[in-house]
């Protein structure tokens, strides 16, 4: 039986482009971008066909595209490339770890959500103070549940206010229209393994203007905001992940929901992004559900894991008002390029039964 | 279908071999690493400091370890998180015991009040038909049908001393497979599997305190700690004490005294906050009081060696049952600091017959 992946939140399948790419084409490792010779042009042309794709990706320009390591450190960059020791900033309560701990540490305030996970923009009109507070940072997609934050309104806002707005975009990439400029968005985060690209690369988008404190001292890449030889192969893969045409996996969404809502104490937590399904079960913890979809073959996925992988009661529905105990039964099903209805049908075939004999005992 | 076990992986040489034991007896196997200690997951602590590097009984490389032993294996393993649990059972009841002027066992209340019972549960959740570890001892089942819990064949590694409050309804569902192992015996097991942990040092320390600093650990937990008298059994002021809880009995070092000859504690009085120290000899009492009292075996015998510390022998003595949880322990000979808090198990022939903990001491009263 074909092993049912749905756990593209956490990372995707490799673009069969970019394994091409890497096994076929004319990638040569030993071009450093930064070389005077034939090799290092051969690089700096494939980085630069990259960040091309990037930019035309996000609508943006080419310079306003700094590439990274992946998105953790362009959400880390965000904050720490833009702020000063004891300034005033605002992020909300159910960001990524990336930020949320970065931003503990340099003292933000945190944005409430409501039930639904989503920062109300009067809730940050609220907590804007003019002329002081000097970041906000909201992510586009929230990564446990796919709740979308309004973050045109959002952008407005902070806009209106003079204030720098970060979007860590990295779970709408592939799914919905990211338009940084158009919107009035300063600076935002994407990773490209998510949709299919090599892990270990990302970008921050940092508007025209707006000037980055260097992150990294060394060779003076990236324009001088982050220096190291970049990933060329993570990179050139990132391009192809955003080049790709989108696929529209929201009609597997609505099949997994309709099936899933059948099941007894089927709790939905999901929020509008077409590729995440995010339940629970009431009295069930997600570890036991977790395991008994893996023995069957079907990888799926709780909101957060801490670097040994058991799982904590999750940030976001607590955020959203949930118990701890509730907080510890969040299955999330995330969908992307090569999902097929197949993959849904085989959850919706596996996981009654499973609930069922463990009711049994 | 093949049968099914969950066999508890810590990482270690012990749970490592008691994987693949199984493994070849046939079964279908299903790896299990339960995270315990709280300090593993907070990479910064409040100041913005790194967290003090914990290689604790489950930090993230014991997680690892475990991991490639079961991919070495070819089985699939989880990871389960029972911190919360572990806090509210075994770190909270720590912390109280001390303050009682008591010296908890917890790696006993983990077996009794988390360990196997999550394990259970999961085993049957999985349906798998028993739950393994990797401790030292042995189980048989008896004519009568129930299961005898012996000591394991190494006697020098022998656990069954904190497994001994396990219940008949637990021990069915377990087994101990390198209980029937000396310890060069399961190392040379993981040395032809060549499962990389056959080297790994023993952990010894308390798996929530890496950094064996009990008295940091207690301060951090505990309020009101009063420094307080130290008094000889003469009822001489000879000291000072910086709180009772940071003291055990039988201890030695660290009491800041300037007698001639040592002086251990012998008692630690929480309600005058005062603790009371004398020569060796004094430590040394014939009867004890053990209560939370559990039985392996339905049969009660009048004599028993009675086990009162981990890694010793235990002595011979007579036990007298004075009411349904209170259990009087009466030593042919004399025994060295008696600690309450600490289990007593009772033996027969290598045999488990049940156990509780030490309650009060001293011949006084009983």
């Amino acid at each position: 039986m074909r092993p049912v992946y749905l756990d593209y939140a956490a990372t995707a399948p490799l673009l069969p482009e970019v394994r091409d790419w890497l096994t076929h084409s004319g990638f040569h490792s030993a071009g450093n971008p930064s070389s005077l010779h034939r090799y290092g042009r051969q690089a700096r042309m494939e980085l630069e066909t990259a960040r091309e794709r990037c930019a035309a990706f996000l609508g943006a320009r080419v310079e306003e595209i700094v590439f990274t390591s992946g998105a953790t450190e362009s959400d880390n960059l965000a904050l720490t490339g833009t702020l000063e020791p004891g300034d005033h900033f605002l992020v909300s309560a159910v960001e990524h770890p990336a930020i949320l701990e970065r931003a503990r540490w340099m003292g933000a305030e945190l944005l409430p959500v409501d039930e639904g996970g989503v920062v109300r923009p009067e809730e940050l009109a609220r907590r804007l103070v003019p002329g002081t507070t000097k970041l906000v940072s909201v992510m586009w997609v929230n990564n446990e549940t796919g709740a979308v934050q309004p973050i045109a309104d959002l952008a407005a806002l902070c806009r209106e206010h003079g204030v720098l707005f970060h979007v860590d975009a990295v779970q709408a990439a592939g799914f919905l229209d990211l338009r940084p400029e158009q919107l009035g968005i300063d600076l935002l985060s994407l990773s490209g393994h998510k949709l299919g690209g090599l892990s270990g690369a990302g970008l921050l988008y940092v508007r025209r203007g707006l000037r980055l404190k260097q992150a990294l001292a060394g060779g003076g890449q990236e324009d001088h905001r982050r220096a190291g030889t970049p990933n060329l192969s993570g990179l050139v893969s990132l391009g192809m992940a955003l080049q790709r045409t989108r696929t529209d996996v929201s009609p597997l969404k609505r099949r997994l929901e309709a099936g899933l809502a059948l099941l007894p104490g089927a709790v939905r937590l999901s929020g509008e992004a077409p590729h995440i399904a995010a339940w629970r079960f009431e009295g069930w913890r997600a570890e036991p559900i977790l395991v008994r979809l893996d023995l069957e073959g079907i990888a799926a996925s709780s909101g957060s894991a801490c670097s040994s992988h058991s799982l904590e009661p999750s940030h976001v529905l607590q955020a959203m008002g949930l118990s701890e105990e509730e907080s510890r039964g969040l299955i999330r099903f995330s969908l992307g390029w090569d999902s097929t209805e197949a993959d849904v049908d085989r959850v919706l075939e596996v996981l009654p039964a499973q609930l069922k004999v463990a009711q049994k005992r | 279908m093949k049968r099914r076990v969950l066999v508890a992986m810590s990482g270690g040489v012990d749970s490592s071999v008691a994987a693949a034991l199984m493994l070849q007896e046939g079964y279908d196997v299903i790896g299990v690493t339960m995270t315990l200690s709280p300090s593993e997951s907070q990479g910064l602590t409040a100041s913005g400091a790194p967290a003090p590097a914990s290689r604790g009984c489950c930090s993230v490389w014991d997680v690892t370890d475990a991991e490639k032993v079961a991919w070495k294996l070819g089985i699939p393993h989880y990871v389960f998180n029972l911190r919360s649990e572990f806090e509210k059972h075994v770190i909270d009841d720590f912390v109280a015991e001390y303050a009682r002027g008591r010296t908890p066992n917890p790696c006993r209340r983990c077996n009794q009040h988390i360990k196997f019972d999550h394990l259970l549960e999961r085993a049957r959740d999985l349906g798998a038909e028993a739950v393994v570890t990797g401790h030292y001892a042995r189980l048989r089942r008896h004519a009568q049908g129930y299961v005898r819990l012996l000591r394991g064949r190494d006697e020098r590694k022998d656990q069954s001393y904190v497994l001994a409050s396990l219940r008949q309804e637990q021990l069915e569902w377990i087994r101990f497979p390198v209980g029937e192992l000396t310890k060069d015996e399961v190392r040379d097991v993981a040395r032809r599997l060549e499962l990389g942990v056959a080297d790994k040092a023993e952990s010894m320390d308390l798996c929530f305190i890496p950094d064996r600093d009990t008295a940091g650990f207690l301060a951090g937990r505990l309020e009101n700690v009063q420094p307080g008298e130290i008094r000889d059994t003469g009822g001489q002021i000879v000291g000072q004490h910086r709180g009772l809880p940071f003291y055990t009995v039988g201890q030695r070092k660290g009491l800041g005294l300037t007698t001639t000859s040592p002086r251990y504690v012998l008692e630690l009085d929480v309600v005058n906050n005062r603790m009371v120290v004398g020569e060796q000899a004094e430590l040394l009492e014939r009867s004890m009081i053990v209560d939370e009292l559990s039985w392996v075996v339905p049969t009660r015998h009048a004599r028993a060696r009675v086990q009162f510390r981990a890694h010793s022998g235990g002595a011979p003595a007579a036990l007298e049952l004075q009411g349904p949880d209170r259990l009087a322990v009466r030593f042919d000979q004399p025994q060295k600091a008696l600690t309450p808090g600490q289990a007593a198990v009772f033996y027969r022939r290598g045999e488990v017959l049940g156990g509780g903990t030490i309650a009060e001491t001293g011949s006084a009263r009983l």
